[in-house]
């Protein structure tokens, strides 16, 4: 049924890729996708902030690509190809199923609002297509080789946030952020942040997750510490940007704007440790 | 996409551009196409795009169906540059200066730069009345 090209990859080969893509994008974006939330934001928010999305997802496929979708040989150019095409498939996933939910209608079409909303969709399921391509890849084909340094710091880093966007991006959009941080007192907002560096430390150094504490050449203590620092701190950064750009810090105070931030820091923590362990 | 990983090894370094195979030339160019038609029309939005506050215009058409002779459709335009929410709408029956019916419709919201549609339905005719007006009650405005 396929053909290959000469001295180019088995276009079936290229097609199985695809479809794991396809697949990872749903997987990880499906949630969004039905979220009322979210298709509210794709005709609420102006164009600037789509733009800086957009930037951002590219950059994160990118780190993630760097890091862990591709053979770390791979050059700069293969890896922007590859982003190219995971945020371009990620726009025409988007666009199908945004029409098959009857969420965008062809016959009376506003452009600023199948844009906004495909583009809010899309971004997500690049970001699942590009884990997708890496991760559903059959086991036998791993090499541990081929995975990310546990020591890299950058590649902690880049993980960490594609994590933490990944975990945190589904629950962002939420009203009950809001619900959770107006309802709570200054101690369980503080419980929330002792409990979510407390989380990190668990899932990083006495979790049985994969490759976790292996070639550690710093100390122990050391390696908790700036971990943890490192997870907690992106959470924190990562939450602050979702819930500016579903516009969720409204006119609040500053305190209920950083309460918001540690309420979801809960899961975008859980992201940069646990999930960022599990998309490498 | 991410390489296969049974041919990862021997697909890297510069020279493995020239072994990408008709199907990732597409999809790469298709999704540099998609890529920068996006940003470009979020450019061009940007470009035009007035801070204004948001700016409802109703407008309303008397549409008698068999079972609702006296439903209207009502349509509420927003110009301004910022998306309306949880607008509500009255369409009301007046004659000498007496409202004989009032009904009222809500919108969870009106974008900015676009047009929402739906239908009251009177239970008095709007034949007995002097005039049909149209009035914004309340809405609040999205960040």
């Amino acid at each position: 049924m396929f053909a290959s090209l000469q001295n180019g990859k088995p276009i079936k080969a290229s097609v199985f890729e695809y479809s794991r893509g396809v697949a990872g994008g749903l997987l990880f974006s499906f949630p969004l996708l039905y979220t009322e939330e979210v298709w509210e934001v794709g005709f609420i928010n102006h164009p600037q902030s789509l733009l800086v999305l957009v930037v951002v997802t590219f950059i994160l496929l990118l780190g993630y690509n760097r890091f862990a979708g591709m053979h770390p040989d791979s050059t700069w150019p293969e890896i922007i190809m590859d982003s190219v095409e995971e945020m371009g498939l990620g726009f025409v996933i988007s666009f199908l199923i945004l029409l098959m939910l009857n969420r965008i209608q062809l016959d009376a079409i506003v452009w600023s609002e199948l844009v906004g909303k495909v583009t809010i969709e899309g971004m997500a399921i690049s970001i699942g297509v590009s884990i997708g391509t890496a991760q559903l890849e059959a086991k036998e084909d791993e090499d541990d080789e081929a995975r990310p340094d546990d020591n890299n710091k950058t590649a902690i880093i880049v993980l960490a946030f594609c994590g933490a966007i990944v975990v945190g991006g589904n629950v962002a959009p939420t009203g009950e952020i809001l619900i959770i941080t107006l309802e709570a007192e200054p101690l369980h907002i503080f419980l929330m942040a002792i409990i979510s560096m407390l989380l990190s430390i668990v899932i990083v150094y006495f979790s049985n997750f994969r490759g976790t504490s292996a070639h550690r050449e710093e100390s122990f203590f050391t390696a908790i510490l700036y971990d943890t620092i490192v997870c907690y701190s992106i959470a924190l950064v990562v939450s602050a940007f979702l819930l500016w750009f579903f516009n969720q810090f409204g006119n609040l105070s500053l305190w209920h704007a950083i309460a918001q931030c540690v309420v979801l820091g809960v899961l975008t923590s859980l992201g940069s440790s646990a999930g960022r362990l599990l998309i490498k | 996409m991410g390489e296969d990983s049974t041919s990862a090894q021997g697909n890297k370094g510069n020279s493995n551009l020239g072994k990408t195979n008709i199907l990732e030339w597409t999809v790469f160019g298709l999704g540099l196409f998609l890529i920068l038609g996006v940003m470009a029309y979020l450019v061009y939005q940007l470009s035009i795009h007035n801070p204004a506050p948001a700016d409802l215009q109703v407008e309303f058409m008397h549409i008698p169906t068999p079972n609702n002779p006296y439903k209207y459709q009502l349509s509420v335009q927003n110009s301004g540059g910022k998306t309306a929410k949880n607008v509500i709408v009255e369409l009301s029956l007046i004659k000498a200066d007496t409202v004989l019916e009032s009904s009222e419709i809500d919108f969870d919201y009106v974008p900015y730069t676009s047009k929402r549609i739906g239908w009251v339905v009177f239970s008095t005719n709007p034949a007995e009345a002097d005039s049909v007006v149209s009035k914004v009650v309340s809405y609040s405005e999205a960040p």
